[in-house]
């Protein structure tokens, strides 16, 4: 009995012996001490934005703690796009750049615009390990992020000037960058998000932030906003270049669509959300429906569809988010009082995107009577929700310039007579409100108003903002004041204020962190809002 | 004793447990096969029937090549492996004459067309595939797993009435077996008058312009002066998505205009020889 069980014991004890027999323990961790490093300041609780291209020396210092010593340690700093780790046009794969190897990172910024993520790695020399930390970076050019003006130069033509992010005023840029003016007095301004096109430095087709200038005379320029490359004309944004005579309306989008419209019609392409990258060129038009600069998305209740006034045809219309057009009518209103106006010009068009309603204001060219229209939009169809036939006496009647509070209060503001006023929409008389403006310089006439905002719905540049905007004019210069607002009325001084030579025509802000692919249909829309 | 051999047992279950690594058996199997390769590497498909037209090789041509790859499966050697095909005849069906329209005095008032499809004829229309030319191209090379091999096509005065089919497939010898039977065949159609491009069955050619025609065929390259062949069609598709958009319409417009100047001097629209009228756009 017990030889037995002592057998089988063994056969036990040889099988678990078998079985440990498999694993072999060689590692060494644990052996030594581990030093701690931390960052504790400069990199993960900030973040960074620089002016490439002028010399600027981006400097991070982080506060780091460590058991180390100094000399057993070594840093490298990294830049990385969103190209990083991608394959380039030779089959190679984009690797991040260094730019620094000591403790403290001086960077002199020579990258393209764009925001980027710098990488912190801390090594600790004997192979122990390394602590990679990591900010965001926002590179601009002069021009890629701020405030473009345009204005109509002394000779009667279009030039623009820009108010840069880090408040620089750069003037004269398009005769500057191309050599002369665009012919004509200035038609519209407008910044096109995720424009497509073929870029030059390298003939692929892209998307890029562009600010679209339209004269009186027939002539467009589409400008990148990172180096004012001009990259179309009236010409060239065409396979079959202009038709004789033809006038650029408005090249922007809606939610879905890329439109230009001209007097010759409209084209339309796929925006950069919606489709890979094309030439940007359009082919022929689509629809007998002309437009004008007053376009504005309803980016809410028309899920991207779009109101606009057809400057042939002389028509108020409305376009669903598939651009299906319809006349904007009631049950007391019908077809002929917003198609075929041909009495009748536009003067201006906003929106409210506390409502959702959108508001046109035409002029009788024969008897100087002036009309507001307001208007809703849906998914289906739009209805006109009030034709008012606007007081002579008012100063919405005599107005030289209006803009449309978008995001604060349901005023509409105008320009009579050198003076800023606010028309009530909540009102049943339309009552108009004094408004008051602090810092206007001696002698200057108040000739231009705007309300410019930047509030996507996802701001990781923390650039918001919403201006009242007001243009004032004294000989030949002009003077731009921007406002913060308390219910849509400007508090305080201005906060930005800048002149130039010139009559200013419109402003508009461009922000290259800003795509429509981060941010949306609904929230990129809204920026189309902003017409004048 | 119960108690020893459950001891036991436990003893025994341990000691398999110890033995549950084995060795897989060694591949030993002898046989090779041979395939078509119907993808390139670059990850797109290659079209197991293919077209071609002596019309854009130039008059100076007399026989072009298609190179074929085809790959192995089983162990590398590294000695030179002969690789055997055959052509395969095809039951071709002749399709029915359409019915001629016919004026008030019993005439036909167009000519219908039929194009007859033959099976190819080797020496005449092709160089065949054991001809001594081929010889050291038809190998797979030692210690590789794949090879292209020619087909020589010859322009033979035939073909410009009719449209030569050739049908072909691995053939078993000493070295390969036959691979997957939906590897193992490929077809080649060709003609020295305008054949349909392989490319035109893909990508977005039949969703922008619609059934491929001769006729069709032969508008769009008048209207361009392209050769409307596989590699411009491709080139069509991956370029600029908005200029395959406007040449499209550009090419409706053109149509259009051309219908209008045949009507007005009292011809019929453009049809193809089939009497189909001729469409471009969208087929939805």
């Amino acid at each position: 009995m017990n030889i037995k069980r002592s057998l089988a014991l063994s056969v036990m004890v040889v099988a678990g012996l078998s079985m440990t027999a498999c694993f072999s323990d060689d590692s060494t961790l644990g052996v030594d001490k581990i030093g701690t490093i931390e960052v504790v300041t400069g990199m993960e609780d900030t973040s960074y934005i620089a002016t490439a291209f002028i010399g600027e020396v981006l400097e991070i210092k982080p506060e780091v703690t460590t058991t180390l010593d100094e000399s057993e340690l070594s840093y490298e700093w990294t830049l990385l796009s969103d190209k990083t780790g991608s394959i380039d046009a030779n089959g190679d794969t984009i690797q991040p750049q260094v730019i620094g190897n000591s403790k403290y990172l001086a960077y002199t910024v020579d990258a393209p615009a764009g925001q980027y993520q710098i990488r912190y790695a801390i090594t600790v020399n004997d192979g122990g390990y390394t602590l990679i930390t990591a900010t965001d970076l926002s590179v601009v050019t002069e021009f890629s992020q701020g405030f473009y003006i345009l204005k109509e130069s002394a000779d009667g033509n279009t030039d623009m000037d820009m108010y840069s992010a880090g408040g620089n005023l750069s003037q004269n840029i398009i005769s500057n960058t191309t050599g002369a003016a665009l012919s004509g007095k200035p038609y519209s301004i407008t910044p096109n998000y995720g424009q497509f096109y073929i870029n030059p430095d390298n003939d692929q087709m892209e998307a890029t932030n562009t600010m679209v200038v339209i004269t009186e005379d027939k002539q467009m320029g589409v400008y990148r906003t990172t180096d004012m490359l001009q990259i179309f004309d009236q010409n060239s944004i065409l396979f079959d270049g202009a038709a004789e005579g033809e006038q650029p309306y408005l090249l922007n989008r809606s939610g879905w669509y890329s439109q230009y419209f001209t007097s010759e019609g409209m084209r339309y392409g796929m925006t950069a959300s919606m489709g890979s990258p094309t030439s940007g060129k359009y082919g022929f038009v689509s629809d007998q429906v002309h437009g004008s600069k007053f376009f504005i998305c309803d980016y809410m209740n028309s899920m991207g569809g779009f109101f606009v006034w057809d400057e042939v045809n002389k028509d108020i219309l409305w376009a669903n988010y598939n651009m299906y057009f319809e006349p904007i009518i009631n049950m007391e209103y019908g077809e002929e009082y917003s198609k075929g106006l041909t009495d009748w010009e536009c003067l201006s068009i906003g929106y409210s995107a506390m409502d959702y309603v959108a508001n046109f204001i035409l002029n009788n060219t024969k008897t100087g009577a002036r009309r507001l229209y307001l208007a809703s939009g849906g998914m289906m169809a739009s209805s006109l929700n009030a034709l008012v036939e606007l007081d002579p006496a008012s100063h919405m009647a005599k107005a030289t310039a209006y803009s449309t509070n978008v995001n604060q209060a349901k005023y509409i503001y105008c320009v009579d007579g050198g003076k800023l006023y606010a028309c009530n929409l909540n009102s049943d008389t339309y009552a108009e409100i004094d408004v008051n403006l602090a810092g206007i310089g001696s002698g200057e006439e108040i000739t231009y108003v705007s309300n410019q905002f930047f509030q996507p719905t996802w701001d990781y540049t923390d650039d918001s903002f919403d201006y009242l905007v007001v243009g004032t004019q004294k000989g030949n210069e002009y003077h731009i004041y921007m406002y913060n607002m308390v219910g849509g009325m400007p508090s305080g001084d201005p906060v930005i204020s800048f002149g130039g030579d010139g009559k200013v025509a419109g402003v508009r802000y461009i922000n290259q962190g800003y795509s429509e692919n981060d941010l949306g249909m609904m929230a990129f829309s809204l920026m189309y809002t902003i017409v004048d | 004793m119960r108690r020893v051999i459950n001891t036991m047992i436990l003893g025994g279950v341990l000691l398999a447990a110890t033995a549950c690594e084995k060795d897989l058996e060694l591949y030993d199997i002898e046989d090779c096969w041979l395939n078509f390769s119907y993808s390139e590497n670059s990850g797109s498909l290659v079209p197991s029937e293919s077209s071609y037209s002596f019309v854009y090789a130039g008059s100076d041509v007399t026989a072009d090549t298609i190179w074929v790859e085809v790959t192995t499966m089983g162990f590398v050697y590294d000695t030179p492996r002969t690789i055997s095909v055959e052509q395969v005849q095809v039951d071709i069906v002749k399709p029915e004459m359409p019915e001629i329209p016919q004026d008030s005095t019993g005439a036909p008032v167009e000519e219908i067309v039929v194009v007859d499809t033959i099976n190819a004829v080797p020496g005449k229309h092709y160089v065949p595939f054991n001809d001594k030319s081929l010889e050291s191209y038809y190998q797979i090379p030692a210690g590789a797993v794949s090879q292209k091999i020619p087909v020589v096509l010859k322009r033979d005065a035939s073909l410009d009435t009719c449209v030569a089919l050739l049908k072909f497939r691995i053939k078993e010898n000493e070295f390969f077996k036959v691979g997957y039977e939906d590897y193992s065949t490929r077809q080649i159609t060709f003609t020295d008058m305008l054949a349909k491009p392989s490319q035109w069955e893909y990508g977005y050619m039949i969703y922008y312009y619609g059934e491929y025609g001769p006729v069709k065929h032969q508008f769009l390259i008048d209207q361009t002066g392209e050769p409307w062949d596989d590699e411009y069609i491709v080139a069509l598709h991956d370029g600029d998505s908005a200029y395959l958009e406007y040449l499209m319409v550009k090419m409706q417009n053109q149509l259009d205009a051309l219908n209008a100047e045949r009507v007005a001097q009292g011809l019929d629209v453009l049809k193809e020889a089939d009497g189909t009228e001729v469409y471009i756009g969208m087929v939805y």
